[in-house]
């Protein structure tokens, strides 16, 4: 069973904005304790998150249903969400879903930083 | 000589003397730890049979530890006994089952206590409401330590709450840990004895007992849980049930097109559906969606989703229109994680159009010129469900196909298209456009079979994390 794992990383002084590099599939079995960490990480850490999903191999709609859900905590409190380095397919999901409109995806980690300057 | 030939014998007979005294006394302390063994072995057989016959009455925990704390302070000879159970963290206790009169063991509560000392079940519900942290006082360090504790002289013992009531002083008292697989459950406690105080042999016993009451505690639980698992599938089994009449019994008629569909849910419950709706006379409203996440949230959102789009759509001939309504009435009731992907589609069937729109659904499938040309149709649209209902409307757009003779429309959920095998390889568009091409000189429901049949080959058995549903129209 692929399983998921996470590392983050906290960058910048005066904004923190947190890095997390997401490694595998987010499916039914892994999902419940990354949304525990990420909603971790929103209730104490920090309210700008920068999602590096370079090696996330599949992502459920439940999934991508908590990414929105994280979204819409982190500007409810004047921080923001985006993605950045999304396979094709992640990409091509976000997009038939019409999230994108919602959620920034960017090809990398230096133009992704640049939403938060 | 001969004196101390008869000294000798008389030393020599002092001493067989001393040695059979000294025999004899072993074996009267060995005859009554026998005894003793005897009758802890008759108390144990006793007390098992007591709550053999507890289980066979109620499988109720409650009455259970009810009956383990009574027989307890019985065959032990208490005034008072009660089980504390441990907080699923393991970090408090609190007392569940209270027999006689047995004091608060926190001196907080025991202020309060003082004043009703005699009332015993006010006493009891004071006691149920107390948390002992593990750690403290007897209790805690019962459940702490994970060993069993004496205390001959309550009034010597730190650990005994001080409380200014006669009734509610402890003179003696045992508590030992309720273990199952070396984890600490809780601690059954005695206090005060019928006469004199609580010896090791009483609490020898009184462990026995506990040890007994852990493995009738542990059956107890799993047969709970048992009974539980029982109540939910058969919730569940109704629930699919009901979700099953939310489908359509049967296609309606529409003069000059085919239809067939099927939706299989992965779990008890699916957040996929399809549904036909009479728009008017000459259209038809033609939907497929598909509730993010799974199991009862989604068949609940499902159920909201198909009810609303039912009543909004009657009349309305823009698929467009009715998909912003049905976002802006559902948007307050869906929870900021979820949302819903849905293609509606309204068919004349006098004029052989049709007219879509997208609400971030997966794109609509045509197949034309008999089955040698195909397109995915990918008009704009969010998913209903992430926004009130501006950014909606200005992201959706409809798209008109007009339908010649022989052409297919195929609508299908990414549990189709992202079917696995066991390499883990997702069955993909490309097999999902290659099923309907080769069997696009048959009527839908010959369409519809050759991609399960396709779809079951691919997977090899391999169950499924997400729901799929399928359904294909046709214009003859």
């Amino acid at each position: 069973m692929p399983m998921c794992s996470i590392k983050v990383e906290k960058i910048g002084f005066k904004i923190p904005i947190f890095i997390i590099r997401v490694t595998g599939s987010l499916d039914a079995y892994s999902f419940p304790e990354f949304e525990d960490k990420i909603r971790g990480i929103l209730d104490k850490d920090g309210i700008n998150l920068m999602f590096d999903f370079a090696n996330l191999e599949y992502i459920s709609s439940a999934g991508l249903g908590a990414m929105m859900g994280f979204a819409k905590i982190a500007r409810e409190k004047k921080g923001d969400l985006v993605i950045f380095n999304p396979t094709p397919k992640i990409n091509s999901i976000i997009n038939i879903l019409g999230l994108s409109k919602f959620i920034k995806v960017f090809d990398n980690e230096k133009t992704a930083l640049s939403a938060f300057e | 000589m001969k004196n101390s030939f008869q000294i000798f014998w008389i030393i020599i007979t002092f001493i067989f003397i001393a040695l059979y005294i000294l025999e004899r006394k072993k074996y009267k302390i060995l005859n009554r730890e026998k005894i003793a063994l005897v009758q802890e072995k008759e108390v144990v057989m006793c007390f098992l049979q007591d709550i053999g016959e507890a289980f066979t009455e109620s499988l109720g925990l409650d009455d259970l530890l009810r009956k383990i704390i009574k027989c307890s302070t019985n065959l032990v000879g208490a005034n008072a006994g009660a089980i504390f159970l441990s907080d699923p963290e393991c970090k408090y206790l609190q007392a569940r089952i209270v027999e006689g009169t047995f004091p608060p063991m926190t001196e907080n509560v025991g202020l309060v206590a003082d004043k009703v000392s005699t009332k015993t079940k006010y006493l009891e519900n004071i006691l149920k409401k107390e948390k002992v942290s593990y750690g403290f006082g007897v209790i805690g360090e019962a459940a702490q330590k994970a060993v069993p504790i004496l205390i001959e002289d309550g009034s010597k013992d730190e650990r005994i709450p001080k409380l200014k009531s006669n009734i509610l002083g402890v003179e003696t008292m045992m508590a030992v840990p309720v273990k199952i697989k070396d984890e600490v459950i809780g601690v059954m406690a005695l206090v005060n004895k019928w006469s004199g105080r609580f010896s090791s042999t009483d609490l020898s016993l009184f462990s026995a007992l506990a040890d007994q009451a852990s493995i009738s505690i542990n059956n107890a639980k799993f047969y709970h849980a048992l009974a539980e698992k029982k109540r939910i599938d058969h919730d569940l089994e109704i629930a699919r049930d009901i979700q099953h009449l939310l489908l359509p019994e049967k296609f309606p008629e529409m003069k000059g097109f085919g239809v067939s569909a099927f939706s299989e849910a992965a779990l008890e419950l699916g957040g996929d559906y399809y549904d036909f709706i009479e728009v008017d006379d000459d259209h038809v409203g033609i939907v497929i969606a598909d509730v993010s996440g799974k199991g009862v949230s989604a068949a609940l959102m499902m159920a909201t989703c198909r009810g609303t789009l039912n009543v909004i759509a009657k009349g309305n001939r823009s698929p467009k229109a009715v998909l912003c309504e049905l976002n802006r009435i559902i948007f307050g009731d869906m929870k900021r994680d979820m949302f819903i992907s849905v293609l509606y589609m309204v068919l004349d069937v006098k004029n052989h159009c049709l007219t879509a729109a997208r609400a971030g659904h997966e794109p609509i499938l045509y197949v034309s010129k008999k089955g040698s040309k195909h397109e995915l149709i990918k008009g704009n649209g969010i998913v209903v469900g992430v926004d009130a209902g501006e950014i909606f409307a200005e992201n959706m757009e409809e798209v008109v196909i007009s339908l010649a003779k022989d052409d297919i429309i195929v609508l299908y959920t990414d549990g189709i298209t992202e079917a696995m095998n066991a390499q883990g390889r997702e069955f993909g568009r490309e097999n999902l456009i290659e099923a309907v091409t080769v069997s696009s000189g048959g009527n839908p429901g010959d369409i519809g079979k050759n991609i399960n049949g396709r779809l079951a080959r691919f997977t090899g058995g391999v169950a499924q994390h997400d729901d799929m549903t399928l359904l294909v129209l046709k214009r003859y």
